[in-house]
């Protein structure tokens, strides 16, 4: 496992990285990443940036595209850019006019499915 | 227990443009008690014979008087008996002493006196070790970093950084036990909305351990040092060097 600490990874435009990608720091992406992505802190993914990646990290503001499932354990922010191929799961989601989501969304700190919390409301 | 000093002047201290300087110093570091041995380099005097007979007798604390191309002649020794390194910056090219806050000729040995040590993080590549950074020009290659790689297009410089002193306001960070990788490439923006349309791309890695390849023999410039491969192997020796530091260091 590679880890970084302190201070913040920044992937630009132009590089790609390919595996499992794990960091203790702040996370900044403008450029291709395929595998997994971890970061103990915040991660930002530019209009840029090209995922196909399992995300993790605290929190994250995304404006490119991500194809794989994101678990965020506080905020996650999705600007108008974002494209997301995935599901999501988090504690506190902010969506801009014009993201695009295909997968579902799980919120809060009890999460469970969707399907379940659409059927206990009916009965 | 007081520490002994070894000092080491560099060759081109020898020139007259420098003698004034050199006797101020040399009064300052009487008046503070500071005296030791004198040698001076030359060509065919090796540094590292020199201090290590010194090292023998005693010695505690090698002071160099000179710039970055001194330092860098004593780095393997010092880091070896893991004696403490002092800097009394004279002439150009004074980014180290720099960095660690320490100011030119005669104000630098109140520096020395104050005794305010660190102890720095080197790098290594291909078991050659660095203090300041390490690069490659025109790097098309890739970076494998164990669980992951690294693949910059289109080509770019590579840049490994401990101790570097670039433009105002990049970090530096010789003692977080890691080396800073920078890949800088340039090309056009796909994206100007969110974060700023800039056209030079610089990815920043902070990294332990790490192997650059290239598709052909290549140069990496390692401080003043040249090697000459196609796979280089990088890593961080953390808590290597001791040196004496101002209060101006540019690092915490």
């Amino acid at each position: 496992m590679a880890h970084t600490q302190n201070s913040e990874t920044i992937i630009a435009q132009g590089v790609r990285v390919e595996g499992d990608f794990n960091s203790q720091g702040d996370v900044y992406i403008e450029g291709e990443l395929s595998g997994s992505l971890h970061t103990d802190q915040s991660l930002k993914i530019g209009e840029s940036a090209r995922i196909h990646a399992e995300v993790s990290a605290e929190s994250a503001v995304i404006a490119g595209e991500v194809r794989g499932n994101i678990r965020i354990s506080d905020r996650l922010e999705l600007l108008e850019t974002s494209v997301i191929y995935g599901d999501i799961q988090v504690e506190t989601l902010s969506i801009s006019p014009g993201a695009k989501v295909n997968g579902r969304i799980s919120m809060g700190s009890m999460v469970m499915p969707v399907e379940e919390s659409v059927e206990e409301s009916a009965s | 227990m007081r520490p002994v000093y070894y000092y080491i002047y560099d060759e081109f201290t020898q020139d007259k443009k420098y003698q004034k300087e050199l006797a101020a110093i040399e009064r300052r570091l009487t008046d503070l008690e500071l005296g030791g041995k004198i040698s001076r380099l030359a060509l065919f005097r090796s540094p590292e014979e020199l201090i290590r007979d010194e090292l023998k007798q005693g010695v505690t604390t090698v002071v160099v008087v000179g710039n970055d191309s001194t330092v860098f002649k004593v780095l393997d020794i010092v880091t070896e008996y893991g004696v403490t390194l002092g800097i009394i910056p004279v002439g150009e090219k004074n980014s180290i002493a720099t960095a660690l806050g320490i100011p030119e000729g005669e104000l630098a040995c109140d520096t020395l006196s104050a005794r305010i040590t660190e102890t720095l993080d080197t790098g290594f590549v291909n078991g050659k070790r660095f203090l300041t950074r390490a690069v490659i020009e025109n790097f098309a290659g890739d970076i494998s970093c164990g669980t992951f790689a690294v693949f910059p297009s289109p080509e770019g410089k590579l840049e490994v950084r401990n101790l570097f002193v670039g433009a105002e306001g990049e970090p530096v960070m010789p003692k977080d036990g890691f080396l800073h990788l920078t890949l800088t490439t340039e090309g056009p923006s796909r994206s100007w909305s969110l974060f700023g349309r800039n056209k030079r791309h610089t990815s920043h890695i902070p990294l332990q351990t790490f192997t650059v390849t290239t598709p052909s023999v290549v140069n990496m410039q390692i401080d003043e040092d040249v090697l000459e491969d196609r796979r280089f192997t990088v890593g961080v020796d953390p808590n290597t060097l001791k040196v004496v530091t101002g209060r101006d260091r540019l690092f915490s």
